[in-house]
């Protein structure tokens, strides 16, 4: 049987519960559990067997807003602020120290998952200065940036510096987007976000979006889906919505029975069937997908 | 909750086991660890029906 990384909400009313290194329903003991930790919210975190470098240059932790993050409830055991040159110089020289390497050859992807930079042309700068360091230390795989804050042609066109750029739009949900999201996400409107998709696409840059699969009912997520499919080149992040202690109500009210994520997953393969695109596993950790996608084994 | 895992897993065409880690993210964890979230690999016990047989109760 295979391993499978989770991140979890800690809930006193769940039915599974870990004690020790076992995971149980109720009474039954159902898996075994290692490696188990607090998910601290760090400067960095690895994945795909550590060849895909996440970093978080601006601490998340003071970035609030949208109803559906945890970040600035996390807690955290380094806080570095990345954008500093010398920081991120550093940064790099312990990474490498740390895991024994001589430069970043063996690197898949850099990520910088963050929406907290103080504007627009601080995040492209922060991007170009990355891209510059990272080449000079051997590093040719993708500069990956989630969040929504590129926001103009002219931002995507300095972009193309970068050989291998990816740009995931952070749209997470298509319905109540005033409510759920901070103002400077919600104010770059899903139009607007189509037309930069577009763009992007058009620059050469590998191009998605992020959904959270719990917010909306399932037409809107049909139908919002189907509005942005011709605008990716590459298969979007489906994230199932966490619900915290402290965020016990905010599932769309249809959301609140495994049904829901069933449809929802039937739903998203059938509007991608006539497609190539499929879900990316290691990219994920609390993903609609774990070992089949449209009938086929992952 | 739900019915049946099983019954799920057959109407949806969907794996008992994609089921159970989906509706593990949906329901979270509990823990004695003071913390808001936590993190752990996760081997399911072997075996679809054992595992369809253990979580019965909850579908």
């Amino acid at each position: 049987m295979e391993n499978y990384y989770c991140a979890l909400q800690l809930r006193r009313d769940s039915d599974y519960r870990i004690s020790e290194d076992k995971l149980y329903f109720k009474n039954e003991h159902i898996g075994w559990v290692n490696n188990f930790e607090i998910d601290f919210c760090d400067s960095y975190y690895m994945r795909r067997n550590n060849t895909v470098l996440n970093i978080n240059p601006k601490t998340r932790l003071n970035c609030e807003g949208c109803k559906f993050c945890y970040t600035s409830h996390q807690k955290s055991r380094s806080i570095i602020d990345l954008t500093i040159p010398k920081n991120l110089d550093n940064f790099f020289y312990d990474w490498m120290n740390l895991y024994g390497k001589n430069d970043l050859s063996g690197l898949y992807q850099i990520a910088v998952v963050s929406g907290c930079f103080p504007n627009e042309n601080s995040l492209v700068k922060f991007l170009l200065d990355l891209n510059d360091k990272v080449e000079k230390m051997n590093f040719h795989g993708e500069i990956f940036y989630l969040g929504s804050q590129i926001q103009t042609e002219e931002s995507l066109k300095k972009l193309s510096e970068i050989p291998y750029f990816a740009y995931s739009l952070s749209i997470e949900c298509f319905e109540n987007r005033d409510k759920l999201l901070r103002k400077s996400k919600s104010g770059f409107t899903l139009e607007q976000i189509k037309r930069i998709m577009q763009l992007s696409i058009l620059y050469g840059h590998r191009t998605n979006f992020t959904y959270i699969v719990g917010l909306d009912g399932i037409k809107a997520l049909e139908e919002g889906l189907k509005n942005f499919e011709k605008y990716i080149n590459s298969f979007p992040i489906f994230n199932i919505l966490q619900e915290h202690e402290y965020q016990k109500g905010l599932r769309n009210y249809t959301a609140n029975n495994i049904q829901y994520y069933l449809q929802a997953r039937k739903t998203i393969e059938k509007i991608f069937a006539h497609s190539s695109l499929k879900p990316t596993m290691w990219e994920v950790c609390r993903t609609l997908w774990y070992t089949s996608y449209n009938g086929e084994k992952l | 909750m739900l019915k049946d895992l099983k019954f799920l897993s057959k109407m949806y065409e969907i794996p008992s086991i994609d089921i159970i880690l989906m509706d593990l993210n949906i329901s979270g964890v509990s823990s004695d660890i003071d913390a808001d979230r936590v993190r752990f690999n996760l081997r399911l016990l072997n075996g679809e029906l054992l595992l369809c047989s253990a979580i019965k109760k909850r579908f």
